[in-house]
């Protein structure tokens, strides 16, 4: 580079000095060459613009088109540009974007690629790096970078038709053949008085109608406003499967909320996992996994010493309807199983602001004493715990037996064959 | 608004479309790197030709651009893996050789020397090196050399930065593939580092060029002489020298772009990346718009010796150069001064008493012929026949190997073709000219026929002149001729060597009365005949009457 000015200073030298003027068109012509290089590039690539277009949310195993586009709004040429965008290597469906191209004035160019959403997560997709250069090599290569843009895949879901879960709260909207619940707003049909109705359960038309007295029978309703919980302190888990089991139980959250929020109840998650999002102020200090580009939780000196319990996701409140599902999938995707505080400790505080009745389903890794305890615990304070445990455990039939004994359900989900209960109908379920 | 979508399943294959192209490889860039060449040295031959204005250092300039392309071809020729068993120096040689003998030929052409005649044969048959030892074919060959050096030069680092299928088909493998490759792995070049080299040979001959330029315009006599930067005589910069500029910088920038292209698709083809065709298409489009947009906007600039602060600067360095002559002129008074009282100071050498013996003369020794000695020419024969006789074998050794390793067999049927080919030439040739000759012969008949009958036929008839109507001009060139018929008539005829003032003094003698008015009308005639300024018509009208005198006296006298 300082060659060339050294030309031009040269060339102006020796115009001057030998009053030769055609040297000095030379010396124009080389600092043109040189003026060009060195003032439009750095302006035209100020005008390059890129966009990235795609939907920021995806289910498991869904296909993710990723659109490129970048313009030049130069009203000259741009001789070619480098596009680049990085894509964590696990995402990839197909080749990477990694190309070069010339934009005419005010061109436009359009990039297609695709990425797998094979596993839940908060993934970065990008930046794009844009570079480009002059057509003399008088300028260093000038790079910028479209900032990064995120996609959340929700965890796997199963579908499920029946749970059959009981319930201390009337007045729902699932059917049930618990009779303490009978909905009036349901009615199924009429039988013969019988001693100690209520006479505001007599048909009177029906009675008229018959010459005997008659009663309404309402169809028996629960409501099924419902909190899951889900487990994920890591030593609760075995050291061997921990990372299969922490997913599995994620699964199992996420399909149970799934399922009834199809059947219109409210549904609450709460965790004692971390929720990596929760704490990052800027996104420049989100760190993510190169391999799988997964959202990663950090872990510096600032969580070492601050309380476990503040990187702790919030608790989300029972709701129903589809946003609240996207809402706790949207956790669910990004929830990772980390030490923060076992469950036995957790369980009374987390569940304080719960509402008398409403069912808990404890989704955690095995059912110890101290969880059975936790739970009887919630069962004399007017709850309607229901224990899920992940892991395979021997001694299972011992746990059923306590938990029978201390007032609420168990089931062992240890893979997802043993969900089929809940696909089956209600009667045979129960 | 345009856009272009570039889906990544409809990716062009990478070999088709980061190998450099044949067009750019053997046309465009060979060319361009020719022309840059030979700017170069029609900047040198300027300056040789201040220095030895009598030979036609211009006309080398074309077999310079020859030379420079052959040398670039045979660099590519060479870059070939098919020719990396051949002798490569061996074959450099022959090629030099060859161009050598092709250079004495045309050295013996443009410096127009005639055929060698018997005399000059025998003289270079028996001290061979007179042949050669001409000082501006030995000038020109060192030129040759370097402008062949040069090509072959810069040849070679664009063959390196070229993009071989090789390295293509290498490198669009996947890395994983590239293992069972790993043999046909191509070297690593380290093309920037090329580009760099290039780039640096461009501005040192640049500058090289610029002062060439710049040496062709001082007048060398007058700066030889005085040595004063301010007294230098400036000549005018030669059209060649022009050309030779703009060409040396446009095509030198435009070779930089192809560079850094190649510089650039090696990174891309290294590393993956998915190319377009359409890059290399609107790089080469944008480089020459640049480039031509940046010569046109300079063209309208205002030149720099116009510029007030090129004023200024001018100024100074004038200044600047004088108080640089006046520290010379100071130095040298004072060292001229010290020398002087130094002499001063010296005793003095008494004079020799007795007169030196003058040294002998050098002409004795010249005069003095050698003595003939029968052995020495005999000698001198044999070695002289030796000589030729090695320089013709290597000579056609060379040329042979040169041109049958670029695939041309020369053997005896070959070179029976081509004395057919010739022959059939020359029949041609001596068939055109006969019947050119024929034709000739054929037109010349006709026109001397023409011209007998012309003489023998009656004078055309009398024609009437109205010299009123005539512009003054012609007026006076009618007077005048006029004049001359009359004396003709009279027998005072003007030959038609004779000028009109030679044939004014014959009027003279015979109308001495007249030599004023003659001599009138003999000026006049030669200013309208032959001086581009207008004849106003009073000037016709006095050389009128001048001219009525004139004849009439003519009429009164009698025949010679």
């Amino acid at each position: 580079m300082s060659q060339f000015t050294g030309l031009i200073i040269f060339l102006i030298a020796v115009a001057f000095l030998l009053r030769l003027d055609f040297i000095f068109y030379i010396a124009y012509v080389c600092m043109g060459v040189y003026a060009w290089s060195r003032w439009y590039t750095p302006r035209a690539f100020a005008r390059l613009s890129g966009e990235r277009f795609f939907s920021n949310h995806a289910f498991w195993g869904e296909v993710v088109d990723i659109k490129l586009r970048v313009h030049n709004a130069n009203p000259l040429p741009l001789p070619w540009v480098q596009v680049s965008e990085s894509i964590a290597v696990e995402l990839r469906l197909n080749q990477q974007i990694n190309d070069v191209t010339s934009l005419a004035k005010r061109e436009t160019a359009e990039f297609t690629y695709q990425i797998k959403a094979a596993r839940r997560g908060y993934y970065k997709i990008g930046p794009m790096r844009l570079a480009t250069s002059d057509l003399f090599g008088l300028l260093p290569e000038q790079q910028g970078y479209i900032p990064p843009e995120y996609l959340t895949v929700y965890p796997r879901i199963t579908p499920l038709s029946q749970l059959g879960l009981p319930s201390h709260l009337p007045f729902g909207t699932i059917a049930s053949n618990q009779r303490l619940f009978a909905d009036p707003a349901r009615p199924m049909g009429v039988r013969e008085y019988r001693s100690g109705d209520s006479l505001r359960q007599i048909h009177w038309k029906a009675s008229a109608h018959a010459r005997d007295l008659l009663v309404k029978t309402q169809e028996p309703a629960i409501s099924l406003e419902t909190a899951v919980i889900l487990n994920l302190h890591l030593p609760d888990y075995s050291h061997r499967d921990r990372r299969y089991y922490t997913e599995w139980g994620i699964e199992v959250a996420a399909s149970l909320a799934a399922h009834l929020i199809d059947q219109r109840q409210p549904v609450g998650f709460m965790s004692n996992g971390i929720d990596p999002l929760i704490g990052q102020s800027a996104a420049a200090e989100l760190v993510f996994d190169d391999t799988s580009g997964r959202l990663l939780h950090q872990h510096n000196e600032k969580a070492a010493t601050a309380t476990r319990h503040s990187f702790i996701s919030p608790p989300i409140p029972p709701r129903n309807g589809r946003t609240h599902l996207m809402k706790i999938l949207e956790r669910l995707a990004r929830i990772e199983a980390e030490e923060t505080v076992t469950l036995a400790e957790w369980l009374p505080t987390a569940c304080l602001h719960l509402s008398w009745g409403i069912t808990i389903l404890v989704i955690t890794a095995h059912g110890s004493e101290a969880v059975c305890h936790s739970l009887h615990r919630l069962v004399r304070t007017g709850f309607n715990p229901v224990l899920i445990t992940l892991e395979p455990d021997y001694n299972w039939n011992v746990v059923y037996e306590r938990a029978r004994q201390l007032g609420f359900i168990a089931y062992n989900i240890k893979r997802p064959q043993d969900m089929d209960r809940w696909r089956r109908p209600l009667q045979t379920a129960l | 608004m345009n856009t272009s979508s570039t889906p990544v399943s409809e990716k062009p294959a990478a070999e088709s479309v980061f190998v450099t192209s044949a067009w750019s490889r053997t046309v465009t860039q060979p060319i361009a790197i020719a022309v840059t060449i030979t700017a170069l040295f029609v900047g040198i031959i300027s300056v040789a030709s201040g220095i030895a204005p009598e030979h036609p250092w211009f006309s080398l300039g074309p077999l310079f651009f020859v030379i420079a392309l052959e040398g670039i071809y045979t660099t590519l020729w060479l870059h070939h893996p098919d020719r990396w068993v051949l002798e490569q120096t061996k074959y450099r040689a022959a090629e030099f050789l060859f161009l050598i003998l092709v250079l004495r030929l045309v050295v013996w052409i443009i410096t127009k020397q005639p055929l060698p005649d018997l005399d000059t044969i025998s003289l270079y048959l028996g001290a061979p090196l007179t042949f050669f030892a001409d000082r501006f074919f030995l000038a020109a060959s060192f030129l040759a050399y370097l402008c062949w050096a040069a090509a072959i030069h810069i040849g070679s680092i664009f063959a390196q930065l070229a993009i071989s299928v090789i390295e293509a088909t290498y490198y669009a493998q996947p890395i994983h593939e590239r293992m069972v490759w790993a043999d046909n792995k191509p070297a690593t070049l380290n093309r920037g580092s090329l580009v760099q080299d290039f780039f640096r040979w461009w501005l040192w001959s640049g500058i090289l060029l610029i002062i060439c330029v710049g040496l062709s315009t001082i007048e060398l006599s007058t700066f030889m002489s005085q040595l004063n930067l301010l007294a230098v005589t400036h000549l005018g910069l030669q059209p060649a020298l022009l050309g030779a500029m703009i060409s040396y910088f446009l095509a030198g920038f435009w070779l930089i772009s192809q560079g850094r292209l190649e510089v650039l698709n090696a990174r891309w083809l290294i590393s993956g990346v998915h190319k377009t065709n359409i890059v290399e298409r609107r790089w080469q489009r944008n480089s020459l718009f640049v480039l031509l947009a940046v010569a046109l906007v300079a063209a309208f600039l205002p030149i720099g010796s116009t510029l007030p602060i090129s004023r200024l600067l001018n100024l100074i360095v004038g200044f600047f150069l004088y108080i640089v002559n006046l520290i010379f002129f100071l130095i040298s008074l004072l060292v001229g001064l010290i020398l002087s009282l130094l002499a001063a100071l010296m005793p003095s050498r008494k004079a020799p008493t007795e007169t030196a013996e003058p040294p002998p003369s050098l002409q004795k020794f010249i005069e003095q012929p050698p003595t003939p000695l029968a052995t020495d020419s005999i000698a001198s024969l044999f070695f002289s026949s030796l000589f030729w006789a090695v320089f013709i074998f290597i000579a056609v050794s060379a040329i042979l190997f040169y041109i049958q390793e670029r695939g041309y067999q020369i053997n005896g049927r070959s070179l029976q073709q081509i004395w057919a080919a010739i022959k059939q030439w020359l029949q041609m040739m001596w068939l055109g000219v006969n019947t050119q000759v024929a034709e000739l012969r054929h037109t010349v008949r006709q026109r001397r026929q023409r011209k007998e009958t012309a003489d023998t036929s009656p004078k055309p008839p009398w024609r009437f002149i109205r010299v009123n109507a005539l512009s003054p001009r012609e007026q006076i060139r009618y007077f005048y001729l006029s004049i001359v018929r009359r004396a003709s008539d009279k027998g005072v005829i003007r030959h038609q060597s004779e000028t009109p003032l030679e044939y004014i003094d014959t009027l003279k003698q015979n109308w001495p009365e007249e030599q004023t008015e003659l001599d009138q009308l003999t000026q006049a005639f030669l200013h309208a005949r032959y001086s581009p300024q207008n004849v106003e018509k009073s000037q016709a009208a006095t050389i009128k009457n001048t001219w009525k005198r004139v004849k009439a006296t003519i009429r009164k006298s009698r025949e010679p």
